[in-house]
């Protein structure tokens, strides 16, 4: 039985689109290429729409095939799960980023005496209860409260709206090219969150213009995420690098809100509801893809152990946030790109192949039937 | 059993201990033994003598030789007679209120269904009630319960199955749902899982129902209750399978969904505008119920610049100098309302109203005036109380929430809230109830079915039967197949 509905596939798409890209994305983008950043956010975002292109070729062409069967028609199974292993890696960097975000922000904005250990288990226990509960439980958590979660960011945009100056996003385009480059580079695991879909390959209910949904949905998050940092660059102009928690501080800063109460919280509040989905979704990519590389067998023990070992590899980890991003631009970023380029041309070409296979089958029955 | 009814009936009487309630009448009609057996207490001696004793006593004058077969269809004048060949089973008959016929001439017992036990008038039940609607209510006899839904119900479509569950009581319980609209698959899941219930006794409909789910450790209930027919009928149009059990004034209903919890029947019964903005107020209710009292902790501990200044001065000013931190204070109020409502439940009704002032006016003011609570917290838990019994389905349920978000404000703060209602979400979309997503139509997300969500329609407009759970028939004003036919 299929685990998703369309709804439930887009849920996952527009929470992992917007999930970590509010927090400290606008500021470190601006440190490398200033307000332009938007364009750089612009071809992450045709990149990404184009391989959701791909992914969803091979999903209406093949919808009970999952990544296993299509990637392993290609390279075997063995050639899977080191692709599989891979892809576990990619991740594993990618929720040491959101905890490191999550972490900062929670030390810094949200408590004055701060418990690193009473932040990270709980939330860990959390994130890693819905992924143990699998995809049907993950998507469904992302469906229902995906809603709460975008009237909480579109208020918290509507908030801030009250003090945009939109001269301040002008002249773009003046940044050496040079820069976008290192920016792309730099913030390459921000992005690629699309990469969930993946493992939502043969799980998904088909629906009448399922492509046509997942387009729109990706359209608005993308929109919305634009639209966000046009108004943070708007509204801090020259000091945008110096604000590190975009979210908070893009309502924080406004006097129309200040003066009207603290109501900006409950919406940083509810944002902080996509970082423990986003972690959620994580996992469960992190604990199949290492489930499938070595062929263990998903208990709760196998997964309480996994959980705890993510856990105290974070916390004894030597580095800090900046001497992570520094790392990952340099050694993860390429790593990252080739993974998922990989995956999508096997998946292509799978789709291709097997799609022949279907029709010489069908042509060859007509024959028989002639 | 190779004996006479002399045999048969002091094999019974035994088997009963020679219980003092149980009469044993020896006659001799027409030179043939006769037996009539029953239990006094539990049986109707109107039926008994007007329609055993009074016929077998015509027989005797007309100087014929009778037998079984011959008493069974020409002298017997009850409305419901099985014949029975098993004493055993003979015997279980006996104790649910029947009189069994025992002839010398035959091997097989006649039983005579002249069942009658006191029951309580059929009442409006305290926990729905209407303004408007229907205010009957079930009571613990089976026999009226199925009645009163039957009554409601003038269809060839309905199926009821009986079956007896407790080795020791051998309660009856009922089976009800509507061919051609309940989903085959779950009628036959659930009649097998009653079947392979395995215990000495069922005392309420609660002992079957703890059997039916499938979560037993969960919190959540995941079987739907009522007290009232009009429920229960409009349930079994939708698809659901109802299960009524003798002595029990609720009957279950399944599959469940949350959202069941929400709706009144007094929904269906008032505009649909009205519907929808009760039925929002009862959402609201439970964030009150489950959120406040954690919220209030978690601001006052640790985010407290949340609050606006004018406000925060004056909740600083009530809680200087308590003795307690906010979660403790907040805790202690808890479980001060919690004794106070057990108690309120158990003590008899007219020291009620002493007990609520003695309660919440003279103990809450007290405290408050010595400095043990303040009136903040005093306000925000007696509000959460309130909300508590908005949906009185699952009072039990938000209370240990409330604790449960309560601890978490105090440990994490409002992130702590925010953990604890995700994992919350994410706890109901694990469970299902025979094959119904427990959060649904809210995720999975169910279009046709949001009609009758927050948000209701016009009945006119609720064509279709609900999608969230499986059925037959979609169409409600469309008739199943089988009567299609026969008409």
């Amino acid at each position: 039985m299929k685990s998703l509905t369309t709804w439930q596939m887009c849920a996952l798409l527009a929470i992992s689109v917007i999930s970590n890209k509010l927090l400290m994305l606008p500021s470190i983008m601006y440190e490398y290429v200033g307000r332009d950043a938007i364009f750089v956010i612009i071809f992450k975002f045709l990149l990404a729409a184009m391989f959701i292109g791909v992914l969803m070729y091979a999903l209406t062409k093949n919808p009970d095939k999952t990544l296993r069967e299509l990637v392993s028609t290609i390279i075997g199974d063995v050639g899977y799960r080191i692709l599989a292993f891979l892809v576990f890696v990619v991740y594993f960097f990618k929720t040491f980023l959101l905890l490191f975000e999550s972490e900062l922000f929670l030390g810094s904005v949200m408590y004055q005496d701060y418990d690193k250990l009473l932040f990270l288990v709980p939330t860990m226990l959390v994130a890693g209860y819905i992924a143990y509960k699998g995809l049907q439980t993950v998507g469904r958590t992302c469906e229902a409260l995906c809603g709460v979660i975008f009237i909480g960011l579109f208020l918290t945009f509507l908030l801030s709206i009250s003090e945009l100056d939109c001269s301040n996003i002008l002249p773009l385009g003046i940044e050496d090219f040079s820069n976008y480059f290192e920016a792309l580079n730099a913030c390459f695991l921000w992005f690629g969150n699309y990469f969930l879909i993946f493992f939502c390959l043969g799980d998904v209910k088909m629906t009448k213009n399922l492509v046509g949904k997942v387009y729109t949905v990706f359209g608005i998050s993308t929109l919305f995420v634009l639209a966000f940092f046009f108004v943070f660059y708007a509204n801090f102009e020259y000091s945008s690098g110096l604000h590190k928690f975009a979210i908070s501080d893009i309502t924080q800063f406004t006097p129309e809100i200040a003066s009207f109460t603290k109501v900006d919280w409950f919406t940083v509040i509810i944002w902080m509801m996509t970082n423990v989905l986003q972690c959620a979704i994580q996992i469960y990519i992190m604990q199949r893809t290492f489930i499938e590389t070595f062929g263990i067998r998903k208990t709760q023990v196998f997964s309480f152990i996994f959980l705890s070992l993510i856990l105290l590899i974070y916390l004894f980890n030597p580095f800090n946030l900046s001497e992570f991003i520094e790392f990952v631009t340099v050694y993860v970023s390429p790593f990252v790109f080739f993974v998922g380029v990989t995956l999508l041309i096997l998946i292509l070409i799978a789709t291709i192949m097997l799609n022949r296979r279907k029709s010489k089958q069908g042509g060859n029955k007509k024959c028989l039937g002639n | 059993m190779e004996q006479g009814s002399v045999e048969i009936s002091n094999y019974i009487l035994e088997k009963l201990n020679n219980n003092s309630d149980v009469v044993c009448r020896n006659l001799i009609i027409s030179g043939t033994k006769i037996d009539v057996i029953y239990v006094k207490d539990i049986s109707n001696y109107e039926i008994i003598s007007q329609d055993v004793l009074l016929p077998l006593s015509r027989v005797d004058k007309l100087s014929i030789s009778i037998d079984l077969d011959y008493v069974h269809k020409s002298v017997l004048a009850a409305g419901n007679i099985d014949v029975e060949v098993d004493v055993d089973n003979a015997i279980s008959e006996l104790l649910k209120g029947k009189t069994l016929v025992i002839l010398d001439s035959s091997k097989q017992i006649l039983v005579v269904d002249s069942t009658k036990f006191n029951t309580r008038g059929i009442e409006e039940p305290p926990t729905s009630a209407v303004l408007k609607g229907p205010r009957e209510g079930f009571n613990e006899n089976i026999k009226n319960n199925v009645s009163m839904v039957r009554r409601r119900i003038a269809s060839t479509d309905l199926v009821m199955k009986d079956l007896n569950v407790g080795k020791q009581t051998a309660t009856a319980v009922t089976v009800m749902w509507l061919k051609g609209i309940a989903d085959d698959a779950v009628v036959k899941a659930i009649l097998n899982k009653i079947k392979a219930i395995d215990i000495d006794g069922v005392v309420d409909s609660n002992y079957i129902a703890e059997f039916l789910q499938n979560r037993k450790n969960s919190i959540f209930q995941q079987i739907g209750t009522s007290e009232k027919p009009d429920i229960v009928t409009a349930k079994l149009l939708e698809g659901r399978v109802a299960i009524f059990v003798d002595g029990s004034p609720i009957v279950l209903t399944l599959p469940y969904v949350l959202f069941e919890s929400f709706q009144s029947s007094s929904d269906y019964y008032s505009k649909h505008y009205h519907a929808t903005l009760t039925r929002w107020v009862r959402l609201i209710a439970i964030f009150f119920a489950v959120i406040l009292p954690g919220f209030y902790v978690a601001v006052q501990l640790y985010h407290y610049d949340i609050v606006p200044l004018k406000f925060l001065v004056t909740i600083m000013n009530t809680t200087s100098g308590l003795p307690f931190t906010p979660l403790f204070e907040t805790l202690f109020i808890i479980l001060l309302f919690e004794i106070l409502n057990e108690a309120s439940v158990r003590m008899p009704k007219h020291l009620g109203m002493a007990m609520s002032i003695v309660g919440a006016l003279i103990l809450g003011d007290t405290a408050v005036k010595a400095g043990l609570i303040s009136p903040p917290a005093m306000m925000i838990v007696a509000l959460s109380g309130i909300t508590l019994f908005v949906v009185s389905d699952l009072s039990d349920q938000l209370s240990l929430l409330r604790l449960g978000f309560t601890l978490m404000g105090g440990l994490l703060g409002l992130y702590g809230v925010i953990l604890s209602g995700i994992f919350l979400v994410a706890y109901l979309n694990s469970i299902d109830s025979y094959g119904a997503p427990y959060l649904s139509p809210l995720s999975p997300h169910v279009k046709s079915d949001m009609k009758d969500f927050l948000n209701m329609v016009p009945l006119t407009d609720m064509k279709k039967r609900p999608k969230s759970f499986k059925n037959k028939n979609k169409n409600k004003t469309k008739l199943s197949k089988s009567k299609e036919v026969e008409e």
